[in-house]
């Protein structure tokens, strides 16, 4: 082929030729999907939403003057003010305060619970893909006995035996959480597993732990983190309700569950006291599922 | 001593309503360095007569040679040194790469499954050359697949084919995915590089004018049998079987001229699932007779190498 | 405006936003098809024939598609300008597309019989017996028996459901039929079944009918017209023994020198060099001159345009005249 160069064509050639650089090829797809999540205005509302609540937890010691223990008996059940954004509750104590640090304990339950029933259901997923036939059939009718209790409810069931504590209430909740992981990294392998390039590698001789760790599971990784985030929601819920019913925390310590749970003896004259932690589980809750919904469209490659 | 020889190869599925003959009782051979294309239309058995040849689903019964080692009876724990030998390219370049996997990820994996290189400069020098002898750039080495186009990708899974140096690769329609003028490029490249490399191919498609243009050998498949199985060139000239005869005059040529006269058969393809003891091919024949719907015909030598499983193949000479 | 016109595009021009950039899918393209006539759409992945159809039908998504300038008339009407109502009721009735894949442009859980009266009684004002009786005859029309009128998609084979399709798509007997790679989902055997029939009902019916597809070997059977498009622009247009006799655009011609013939006999298939142009960055000049064997220092001066080297014989290829 014989061609006839001009400036301008060089020119032209040299922008059209100019391809992406390594290091932005390395994490298209990270980037491609965080394109994508941006485009989504609901699910940027809840990671914003999710930060600030994020922040409340963390720097709660230095946003507020008060501790959470502090009580002020001078003024008790006061109505919200500048000094007090939230108004106090029955022993004086700044219920803005409260629920700040209540961020933390309520956070730190939603995460374990998510981490704990990844780690053990995940594999427990994993082992019954892996293996199928009769393990798959062991491992899920047993998934299927706990997930037809009630996840709240099984909580209270293992609370009641293994008695109050926050191991216990660990142990509650990433059992209640544990099945619907377990089937949702089941099912999610089993899609790939079906896939042509895993095929294709088996054909290079791929080893089957080789095709586990490779190519089915960061392919099926998408799958579970929507998950994952999605359950976070829910250990925070169920947090929530365990103290609620004074199953969980127990009251000294700040936990928006329990505050509520005192909160409804005022509920006539002070509904401050029920309605601020009850619209902070509401818009805590909210905020990860705006992310859940945001990350399954994002990580979607199919939606671009 | 042929390079690939099948004997009596079966492959069976259990489906709910009965048992799918997918490969049911094959017999070829393919003579090293040679290309035996496969046709047929969807649902013949032609992937699964490829994949069983590979071992990537085991035979029902039946044995596959290849340089006279019968690789059924290997133990599959064994089995990872003859993937070395026979390889695969797939159709679809979309599902049979990883999408999580850069260009040089896919194509160094062969080599780090079987410990092919000392250290990480080798690795790369290996892949950077197998990119070179299929054409693509080495620019693209850090691109993941979907950010090329369909030509590229298929050029990633020859050169993953390519990196374990075999003698055998089933070619499972390279190239149907592909745009016309890509699949021209494509069509050269897996010719080139049989010359280069003396390799041996078996090429499964749909597309008679692509088997024609690329191959020694043709064997037509019907419904798990292979009907007809001849030369290449004698295939065209003097084609036989009702069958493909059919499926010849049914593909528009692209020419004003010289059209082809149109033999339509009727009906489609019958169910594959426990076949009755008779010709497949029959209920769609328009020649068919009594004895076609009683009794089976043998694959059987009309003229030299020329073989056609009908019953009255004599009456179409 | 001709009078022998059904339809008519006029340079039309439609770009995608993506996150790539903006893809010039059409770039002024202009066609026109008479009543009863077939017209082929031929050209690679990319190349804009769908969206050309689409915009036909005036079902583009808007966003991200835009169209950017001219006009599609059929039937003397302004597709362009129609309001919604408007082109609800010309589709299907006056024009109706076939799309690739007749495993998905069926619904599932409603009978066959039930999917072509209903677009029937959308169209025409008759009852639903007398709808379901021009039903039947329409299955009868596209081959397959009455009895079956009841059946459910999945109980058809592919081929038999893109019978159906093809009967839902002319039962209100439409003027335009566009049919989108009708038979590539299709085994050949199926196909030739399948364009057998679409010549039958052509005659039929005397509807004029747009193929789209990338087979040359389609075009030849059944087309009277086509155009050959690359990159959004339609770089040569005119009736079959124009194009298959004597291709002028090295693009044609390459396209012919690539697919392996069962007529011909070749040693090695000459391939087009390169990669289809990049949508999002087209150049300034011929789209196909860095792919191209002729180019030289005039195709980089700007865009050939169309030009008729014959009668109804037009090439986009600075070179097409002294070839001629």
């Amino acid at each position: 082929m014989s061609k006839i160069s001009t400036p301008a064509m060089q020119k032209y050639r040299e922008t059209a030729g100019k391809t992406k650089k390594d290091s932005e090829h390395k994490n298209a797809f990270a980037r491609d999907a965080w394109i994508r999540y941006k485009r989504n205005k609901t699910a940027v509302l809840g990671l914003i939403i999710v930060i600030l609540i994020f922040l409340m937890a963390i720097f709660a010691n230095v946003i507020s003057p008060y501790g959470p223990y502090d009580c002020d008996y001078s003024n008790i059940l006061s109505s919200p003010s500048a000094e007090h954004w939230f108004g106090t509750d029955n022993l004086g104590r700044d219920l803005f305060t409260r629920c700040m640090y209540g961020a933390r304990v309520s956070l730190a339950f939603g995460f374990l619970s998510m981490v704990g029933a990844l780690g053990v259901g995940g594999t427990l997923g994993m082992i019954a893909a892996y293996f199928g036939r009769t393990v798959d059939n062991v491992i899920m009718r047993i998934m299927d006995v706990i997930q037809a209790i009630p996840g709240t409810l099984m909580a209270i069931v293992v609370v009641a035996c293994l008695g109050n504590g926050i191991p216990q209430l660990f142990i509650a909740m990433t059992v209640s959480v544990m099945p619907g992981m377990s089937k949702t990294i089941r099912a999610a392998i089993l899609t790939v597993r079906e896939s042509e390039f895993i095929e294709a590698s088996r054909c290079l001789g791929a080893s089957n732990l080789r095709l586990m760790l490779t190519h089915m599971l960061p392919n099926s990784f998408g799958h579970f983190i929507i998950y994952a985030v999605s359950s976070i929601s829910g250990g925070i819920m169920c947090i929530a309700t365990l103290s609620y019913i004074g199953l969980g925390i127990s009251p000294p310590t700040p936990e928006w569950g329990s505050i509520l749970s005192t909160g409804k003896d005022y509920i006539q004259s002070h509904v401050g006291m029920v309605l601020f932690p009850g619209l902070l589980i509401m818009i805590t809750v909210l905020g990860f599922n705006m992310i859940g919904d945001g990350l399954r469209d994002a990580l979607d490659p199919r939606l671009k | 001593m042929a390079y690939i020889e099948i004997n009596r190869l079966k492959k069976y599925f259990n489906v709910s309503g009965g048992t799918l003959h997918a490969v049911d009782d094959i017999s070829l051979s393919i003579e090293s360095g040679e290309t035996l294309g496969v046709v047929g239309e969807s649902g013949c058995g032609k992937s699964t007569l490829g994949k069983t040849i590979l071992r990537l689903t085991e035979p029902t019964s039946g044995e596959v040679l290849v340089d006279g080692k019968n690789i059924c009876a290997i133990p599959y724990k064994k089995f990872k040194e003859m993937r070395t030998e026979m390889q695969m390219i797939y159709q679809d370049p979309f599902s049979s790469l990883d999408p999580r996997k850069t260009v040089m990820q896919l194509i160094s994996e062969p080599l780090k499954i079987h410990k092919l290189y000392k250290n990480k400069v080798e690795m790369q020098q290996y892949v950077e050359s197998l990119m070179q002898i299929v054409g693509i750039d080495f620019r693209f080495a850090h691109a993941y697949p979907h950010e090329m186009d369909g030509g590229r990708r298929q050029r990633v899974g020859i050169a993953r084919a390519l990196a374990l140096n075999p003698k055998f690769i089933v070619c499972d329609e390279p190239v149907s995915a592909l745009d016309v003028s890509i699949q021209a490029q494509v069509l050269n490249l897996l010719q080139d590089l049989q010359q280069e490399r003396h390799l041996t191919y078996m090429f499964i498609t749909h597309d008679m004018s692509v088997v024609k243009h690329i191959s020694t050998n043709i064997c037509v498949m019907y419904l798990g049998k292979v009907v007809e199985l001849s030369p290449s060139k004698d295939l065209f000239q003097n084609t036989i079987h009702p069958y493909s005869k059919a499926l010849l005059s049914a593909i528009p040529e692209p020419s004003l001229h010289n059209r082809r006269e149109r033999r339509l058969i009727s009906g489609e393809i019958t169910s594959p699932i426990d076949p009755k003891e008779c010709c497949r091919f029959a209920p769609r024949c328009p020649y068919a007779s009594e004895e076609c719907f009683t009794s089976s015909p043998a694959l059987t030598e009309i003229s030299n190498k020329h073989f056609v499983a009908c019953h009255k193949a004599k009456e179409f000479i | 405006m001709n009078e022998g016109h059904i339809l008519e595009v006029k340079n039309l021009t439609v770009h995608y936003e993506t996150v790539d950039g903006i893809v010039e899918a059409v770039n002024d393209v202009s066609f026109a098809v008479n009543h009863g006539e077939t017209f082929g759409l031929v050209g690679e992945t990319g190349a804009g024939k769908t969206t050309t159809a689409l915009s036909v039908m005036g079902l583009l998504p808007v966003p991200p598609s835009h169209v950017i300038g001219g006009e599609i008339y059929l039937d003397g009407e302004n597709v362009l300008e129609m309001q919604k109502e408007q082109l609800r009721s010309i589709r299907g009735g006056k024009v109706s597309m076939i799309f690739q894949d007749p495993m998905t442009a069926l619904n599932p859980v409603i009978r066959v019989g039930e999917q072509i009266k209903e677009v029937i009684l959308l169209h025409n004002k008759v009852s639903k017996a007398e709808a379901e009786m021009m039903a039947m005859d329409m299955l009868e029309t596209v081959g397959i028996p009455k009895s079956r009128y009841k059946d459910y998609p999945f109980e058809f084979s592919g081929g038999m459901k893109q019978r159906v399709v093809i009967a839902i798509a002319l039962a209100c007997h439409p003027e335009l039929l566009i049919a989108d790679e009708p038979t590539t989902a299709l085994d050949v055997t199926i196909q030739a079944q399948v364009l057998d029939l679409m010549r039958n009902l052509k005659k039929t019916f005397n509807t004029a009918m747009i193929i789209i597809t990338h087979d040359f070997g389609i075009i030849a059977d059944i087309c009277e017209k086509c155009a050959v498009m690359y990159a959004g622009e339609i770089v040569e247009i005119g009736t079959v023994q124009h194009i298959f006799d004597h291709p002028l655009h090295p693009y044609t011609v390459g396209l012919f020198n690539s697919i392996p013939k069962l007529s011909e006999d070749v040693e090695r298939l000459i391939p087009i060099p390169g990669l289809v142009a990049d949508p999002t960055d087209l150049p300034p000049y011929c789209s196909f001159h860095d792919r191209c064997s002729r180019a030289c220092s005039q195709c980089e001066s700007g865009n050939p345009p169309l030009k008729e080297i014959e009668p109804g014989h037009f090439v986009r290829c600075f070179f097409a005249e002294a070839e001629a």
